[in-house]
């Protein structure tokens, strides 16, 4: 069950689009940066096979400039 | 349940956009979120996050993993680190998942009448030690052998040469870097007499023009492109692709310039010609600080078993050297090279601009070369030229791909001329080495034997009879693969392999060991920048599974060397790399203390006040420099660095008739070298399933061939069957086909040759020639 976070540099002068584009696609969260053309990208998809198509459709899209990718959990925490 | 599993990843989410806002904040001083955003993403973990280096590729990113009841949960990316500063890529995430691959090798694996039989460590390992003494009184000490590698920690590689070289006595010691790194080592030490980059990666927080020399960085080193990408961002820094195919890293790039294969050798002599002619040659830099030297020419490409070959340079002066250049004018090799007259001039001027820093990068495409040492030369010509070298932002840099070619490999020295610290032949440092060792200085042969290539072929012949293959996986990554699988397959040979997973490498083993993996056991790597880091054990390793180090040691007791290899289980590691560091004492290479390494994420050599030295070379920065000026190539004895006159010479198998296309091999972004560990990693291996051939879409139109269809791929080594790829991710040139080498159901090696560099003995994986037809 991987949850994976990124940065994600949009396309100059498109960061509201691309956060519109993310916030559209499920299994996102976006978190835009307030004074810089940066936003957070969460994903959180059930398993590897989502996950790795939901990589193929950020990929497509094209007010998104380039992904870092930062951390990615794979397991639930246990209690 | 479903109510807590829900809290529960809300939970881990904040904990995802925390890590990812530091890491933002570090790229980004003074980058802000919503108030908002950054109270929901506020949280205070209950795992255990422990700092290590990342078990892949030679960036060397901090990473730190979440430790929970044991088991290792999650990674990101260390924000403290200066190499990564938080970033992490795709290998790097899902690391973790690679330590509970289902079919782990957890107990020791004996062959018997064919079929492999379950055994104890202890007893596999009086097996090895006894097998290995037999055979050192049956047919001589040089019938021995241990092939490591680029994965080896410190530590292994450190007790393998110990026992080899100082106990036993045999210098057939070697490792897979010999397959990526060893053009660069001979191009480091034949320019400046030291091997290893003189910069660091901050360099790319300075420069303004970066060039990649036949390297797909986007793939290959996706963290340290990221960075590049970011000062593009930030600063309007260029990235120029000198490329035979184009990539991920040529789409990203401002300028993508093809060149045939083979053809960077005119390129970078005809970037220097314009240096020259433009008066662009930092002349002061350039008299103060270097020689000129031409070498032997024409020297063949090592296709024979016993192949030798030893350089005879000599000196030449300015004037000479720019008489050569003529040979090398634009007009003269836009036909040779693929590449215009304009794009020449436009290298040149990037280089020759006082005004702009520039790095370089390479890694396989110059390394894995049958003029390797020379093109490394070549680059580093251009950078003397003009003075653009060691110096924050003017960095000629030579990448590795693993995360311990450079700490292991190279810096511990685990090559057959090599010692920890100089080389066999030099009788000054065989007796160093015994000193510390405590072996009799004759212990020590004062030849080398087999480099990698070779030492397969003597496995072939019969000259060795006992080989110890750990953490690598050369029945996937031996060019002209057949000869060197029948050859480990032959009676009379003995051989043992110490892995993680089962690989078509432990399917010739006699004995199989279950190794311990990164996190499952306390180590050291050394990254491409000079960068030593250490890793504590996280989590236990599975069922018997022990330390590749641990192993050497048990099987050097049984053999008698209970005195060199007394050290305690607990404190082991710290032992080795203290005795370890005393073979580097001094300036020039001083190791950071482990109480430093401990500390923070890595340290570089030298260190010294307390400190590590980022630019060697240069008097600002690296205290080893003693001339009085304000650089000191003090790795040469007069000081000066080299410029080598090194001519175009074509490959050893070139399209003809019936082969008429270029075979090109490589990795990709997903899978870690053979995919041994990545392809167990299910979003990776479901990402790139299987290999490819990338084939021209006019070539392709022309075979009829479209993406997915099989393909038929005959060199004159073998033939082998794959899906096409056209106009997919990589798209060579007309009458060139590129193959990933990840996947051991296609194996691309049985087609390549076994050519090599005359001086580094490294392959050329990137050039021979293939027929191409539609199944
Ligand atoms: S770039 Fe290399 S070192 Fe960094 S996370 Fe990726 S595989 Fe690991």
């Amino acid at each position: 069950m991987p949850i994976t976070s990124y940065l994600a540099h949009p396309v100059e002068g498109q960061q509201q689009k691309l956060l519109e584009e993310l916030l559209s696609i499920s299994h996102c969260e976006a978190l835009p940066a307030v004074n810089t053309e940066l936003l957070i990208l969460i994903t959180d998809t059930r398993n590897a096979g989502e996950e790795a198509s939901l990589k193929i459709q950020l990929e497509s899209l094209e007010n998104l400039k380039h992904l870092a990718m930062v951390a990615g959990f794979q397991t639930p925490i246990n209690s | 349940m479903g109510n807590l599993n829900a809290s529960r990843r809300n939970f881990v989410k904040k904990m995802a956009a925390l890590s990812a806002m530091t890491t933002a904040t570090a790229l980004f001083p003074g980058i802000l979120f919503a108030e908002t955003q950054r109270n929901n993403a506020s949280t205070t973990g209950t795992l255990d996050w422990k700092k290590a280096p990342c078990r892949f590729c030679g960036v060397g990113c901090g990473v730190l993993i979440g430790i929970e009841n044991g088991k290792a949960v999650a990674v990101k990316g260390d924000p403290n680190s200066p190499v990564n500063k938080g970033l992490c890529c795709v290998k790097g995430y899902h690391s973790i998942i690679a330590l509970y691959g289902k079919d782990r090798l957890t107990h020791p694996l004996v062959k018997k009448n064919g079929s492999y039989v379950q055994t104890t460590m202890q007893e596999a390992l009086d097996l090895i030690a006894s097998k290995m003494q037999k055979t050192i009184t049956d047919y001589g000490k040089d019938a021995v052998s241990i092939y490591g590698s680029g994965q080896w920690t410190i530590p292994d590689g450190y007790v393998a040469s110990k026992l080899f070289k100082g106990c036993i006595g045999t210098n057939n010691v070697e490792a897979n870097a010999r397959l990526c790194m060893a053009s660069a080592v001979t191009g480091f030490l034949t320019s400046f007499g030291l091997d290893e980059p003189m910069g660091c990666y901050e360099d790319i927080d300075h420069a303004d023009i970066f060039v990649l020399w036949g390297n797909n960085m986007a793939e290959m080193h996706p963290v340290l492109f990221s960075r590049l990408l970011d000062q593009r961002l930030k600063r309007g820094a260029k990235i120029i692709d000198l490329t035979t195919r184009t990539t991920r890293t040529s789409k990203a790039a401002d300028n993508s310039i093809l060149f045939r294969p083979q053809t960077d050798l005119a390129l970078a002599n005809a970037i220097c010609y314009e240096l020259v002619k433009k008066g662009w040659v930092h002349r002061s830099f350039v008299e103060k600080h270097c020689s000129f030297r031409k070498g032997l020419t024409d020297m063949g490409y090592g296709l024979e078993d016993n192949y030798q070959f030893k350089d005879r340079p000599k000196k030449i002066n300015y004037k000479d050297y720019q008489q050569f250049l003529e040979g090398y004018a634009p007009e003269k090799v836009t036909q040779l090279t693929g590449v215009s007259e304009k794009d020449i001039r436009y290298l040149a001027t990037c280089y020759g601009d006082p005004n702009k820093k520039v790095m370089s990068f390479w890694c396989m495409g110059m390394n894995q070369h049958t003029r390797g040492t020379w093109i490394n030369n070549l680059v580093y010509n251009i950078h003397l030229l003009t003075g653009k070298i060691s110096t924050p932002g003017n960095s000629p840099f030579s990448l590795t791909g693993q995360p311990s070619a450079c700490g292991t490999v190279r810096e511990v020295g685990t090559l057959t001329h090599k010692l920890p610290h100089g080389v066999v032949m030099n009788k000054t440092h065989r007796e160093h080495a015994a000193k510390i060792w405590g072996v009799p200085v004759e212990n020590i042969p004062s030849k080398p034997t087999y480099h990698t290539v070779e030492m397969f072929r003597a496995l072939d012949r019969g000259d060795i009879r006992f080989m110890w293959i750990q953490v690598t996986n050369p029945m996937v990554t031996m060019p002209k693969l057949k000869r060197y699988r029948d050859a480990a397959k032959k009676e009379q040979r003995f051989i043992v392999v110490s892995d993680v997973y089962p690989t078509p490498t432990t399917d010739i083993a006699d004995v199989i060991l279950p190794s311990a993996m990164w996190i499952e056991r306390e180590g050291l790597y050394g990254n491409s920048e000079r960068r030593t880091q250490y890793f504590e054990q996280m989590i236990p390793a599975p069922g018997e599974a022990m330390s590749d180090t641990w192993q050497m040691i048990e099987v050097a007791k049984r053999m008698g060397f209970e005195k060199q290899f007394s050290y305690q289980k607990e404190t082991h590691i710290e032992e080795i790399y203290k005795e370890y560091t005393r073979h580097h004492e001094g300036k020039k290479h001083a190791m950071p203390p482990l109480s430093i390494l401990k500390s923070q994420a890595g340290a570089q050599w030298p260190f010294v006040n307390g400190k590590s030295t980022q630019w060697r070379f240069n008097a600002q920065y690296d205290s080893a420099c003693s001339n009085g000026e304000a650089f000191h190539f003090y790795g040469k004895p007069d000081g000066k660095a080299v410029i080598w006159q090194r001519p175009y010479e074509p490959a050893p198998e070139v399209p003809d008739k019936e082969f008429d296309f270029w075979l090109c091999t490589g990795r990709v972004l997903e899978h870690w070298h053979t995919g041994s560990m990545t392809r167990r990693i299910p979003v990776l291996h479901k990402a790139m399933p299987k290999a490819y051939v990338e084939v021209h879409p006019k070539d392709a139109k022309r075979l009829q061939i479209q993406t997915g269809d099989l393909v038929l791929l005959t060199s004159r080594r073998g033939t082998i069957q794959l899906p096409a790829s056209v106009n997919e991710r990589g798209i060579p040139e007309m009458g060139q086909v590129f193959v990933p080498f990840f996947d051991e159901d296609m194996l691309i090696n049985e087609l390549t040759l076994d050519a090599f560099c005359p001086i580094s003995k490294q392959p050329d994986y990137k050039k021979c020639a293939v027929k191409v037809q539609k199944a």
